[in-house]
């Protein structure tokens, strides 16, 4: 199972280590530094391995896979264990460590202050097998929810990092208790027998399409919520700086909705299709970037509307500036999928923590720190979009 | 049959990894209106050279590639109007239902379907037509794929594995759709079944290590003598 998740010569392992040391000299030249309380640090290593742990059990691909291993006979406890630390592993090095190596490079901190961050990883992993595990037995709901808020509830408040230490130590004997007692079976997800729901008014619209992957899957559901109540007081916080224009700022932050900006990625055979398929370039591609722009627009409508609610001023040049992001943004972000597609991942999470994700918000937010700086280069970037789009258009339609 | 060719192959290697090519010069030659069976062992090179034909993969080198006598690229958009594929793993355009994702294939190709009642009713499909193709078992979705293929009635008809997770009823009705698809134009299909080859085809490529061992025509197509072949 291991070797399914780092590679068949552990070269995960490998690479995870090699980026962190990057990242850590990276930011350690460009002498970045902040002061950050070390309790963020235990927030940030807990609340990072506990998601991310999570969304691996909770995978169903990951569970696909999983099938030939629960066919064979064997023992239970070794079993349970087995999942749980190759995930916890695999959590823990390739995504939670890039995390920390990030907060151990942009802050001093003691030996014993990393050691406890450290600690709380193991604690998030382990701690969200636990909850997965009682999460299925739905009486014990409320013993997840009691031990969540204690958690968070004594990061913030036990400033003692022995005693916070042996805390977290207590909650992964707890975990680890927990997961002595549980069925291996309870990771294996068989999925279930629903009654067939109709649709027959469809008409092969991939907009149609669109709506129903993304009401499909909850987490990209959920990252559209946010996002929205992110537009919504977002003007609160950037409202207060004074200086710049950093309204071109939120929109950009806006449009990190990519999720659903790896469509093709997350979906090998839709990928195989849409190539085999004649015309889609055309066809698939341009109602994928009218779908992405008009999430990102609904969002920035609301940061807009929001914006004029609290300060005022949002007219005409601000909707052409969230217009220009977010649909620079679409066509970026499909070009990339229809390009560079993310293919060879193993499970899920690579997906979803894969670095080319970031790609078009890093750019949108360099963008919208130039226009902002100077908001002539709105115009600028105005031409550049329209430009995209017909040359883009241009080799469709040669194609 | 006729005489002329519709699709010419020569000198084809394609390779995953560089120094270890899948297919070795293969040639090939398909006639127009006829059904060519393509068998051979694991690894032999059949999904390779199917996903070759559909313009996936990149590494490959041919010495000639004609379509209709013409020089044609497998990406170019002409070629792809006049050639559908169904994959042996094939789960795509998951959140269509069946009617759903056939009209959005016929728009691709800018066709109308023909026939699509009669092979919904052949596959036993009737009760899905309606429902998403990923609420579907492997059997019914391999149907929507192969129904799409039939009512579209392409001049070339790919078929990787086409019998797999069929039940027995729908394997015989495939049978019959495969063998009048003569008046519409050519199938090209792998399969691991003899059966399935031996009852359809006009002409059976044996696969094997990349490259084309034999070739059975007309009386020749014996299961047996096939078989021979393989066990070598």
């Amino acid at each position: 199972m291991s070797k399914q998740l780092f590679g068949a010569k552990y070269e995960r392992v490998v690479k995870g280590l090699i980026a962190c040391m990057i990242l850590f000299l990276a930011v350690s030249a460009a002498e970045m530094e902040m002061e950050i309380a070390p309790y963020i640090l235990f927030l940030a290593a807990t609340a990072a391995s506990t998601g991310i742990m999570w969304q691996a059990l909770a995978s169903s691909r990951n569970a696909e896979c999983m099938s030939g291993l629960f066919m064979l006979p064997f023992t239970n406890r070794k079993m349970t264990f087995s999942i749980v630390l190759s995930y916890a592993g695999y959590t823990m090095v390739t995504k939670t460590l890039l995390v920390l190596t990030l907060f151990f490079a942009v802050c001093e901190w003691s030996a014993l202050q990393m050691a406890v961050a450290l600690l709380c990883a193991c604690n998030g992993c382990f701690m969200a097998a636990a909850w997965y595990t009682m999460v299925k037995q739905r009486r014990l709901l409320p013993f997840v929810i009691l031990w969540g808020a204690g958690i968070f509830v004594f990061v913030f408040t036990v400033r003692e990092i022995k005693v916070f230490a042996v805390i977290v130590l207590l909650s992964l004997l707890l975990s680890a208790l927990r997961l002595l007692k549980v069925d291996a079976y309870v990771f294996y997800n068989p999925g279930s027998a629903k009654p067939l729901i109709r649709h027959t008014k469809g008409t092969g619209s991939i907009l149609l399409y669109m709506l129903r992957y993304l009401f499909t899957n909850k987490n990209y559901l959920l990252n559209t919520a946010g996002l929205c109540v992110i537009a919504v007081v977002l003007p609160f916080i950037l409202g207060q700086v004074e200086e710049l224009n950093v309204m071109p700022l939120g929109f950009a932050v806006l449009c990190l909705n990519t999720p659903i900006c790896i469509l093709l990625s997350c979906d090998p055979d839709l990928e195989q299709a849409v190539r085999v398929l004649p015309g889609q370039a055309g066809r698939f591609c341009i109602r994928y970037c009218l779908f992405i722009f008009s999430v990102n627009m609904a969002v920035s409508s609301l940061y807009l509307i929001s914006w004029h609610i609290q300060h005022g001023g949002a007219g005409g040049t601000e909707i052409a500036a969230a217009l220009m992001t977010a649909l620079q943004s679409a066509v970026l972000s499909v070009w990339l999928e229809w390009s560079h597609p993310v293919r060879n991942w193993k499970i899920e999470n690579d997906l979803w923590n894969h670095p080319r994700k970031y790609v078009v918000p890093l750019i949108m937010l360099l963008a919208a720190g130039l226009t902002g700086m100077r908001p002539e280069m709105t115009g600028v970037m105005l031409c550049i979009v329209l430009a995209e789009c017909f040359t883009l258009l241009l080799i469709i339609w040669k194609k | 049959m006729d005489n002329s060719h519709l699709l010419t192959l020569k000198n084809l290697t394609v390779w995953y990894t560089k120094n270890k090519s899948v297919l070795k010069e293969l040639s090939m030659k398909l006639g127009t209106n006829e059904i060519v069976g393509l068998i051979g062992l694991n690894g032999a090179g059949k999904t390779t050279l199917i996903k070759t034909l559909s313009g996936l993969l990149d590494s490959f080198r041919v010495e000639d590639t004609l379509w209709q006598e013409k020089p044609f690229m497998f990406r170019d958009r002409d070629f792809k109007k006049n050639r559908y594929v169904v994959f042996a793993e094939e789960h795509s355009f998951s959140f269509f239902t069946f009617r759903e994702y056939a009209s959005y294939v016929a728009a691709s190709y800018g066709k109308e379907l023909s026939d699509v009642d009669e092979l919904v009713q052949g596959f036993q499909f009737e009760e899905y037509t309606d429902v998403l193709l990923k609420e579907l078992s492997t059997g019914n979705q391999k149907k929507a794929y192969l129904i799409t293929a039939f009512a579209l009635k392409p001049q070339l008809l790919v078929l990787d594995e086409p019998v797999n997770g069929l039940d027995f009823q729908s394997t015989e009705y495939l049978y019959s759709r495969i063998n009048d698809y003569r008046q519409y134009g050519t199938v090209l299909f792998s399969s691991h079944i003899l059966e399935s080859i031996c009852l359809t085809s006009d002409r059976v490529l044996v696969l094997e290590e990349g490259r084309i061992r034999k070739r059975f025509t007309g009386q020749e197509i014996e299961t047996d003598k096939i078989r021979e072949v393989l066990k070598e």
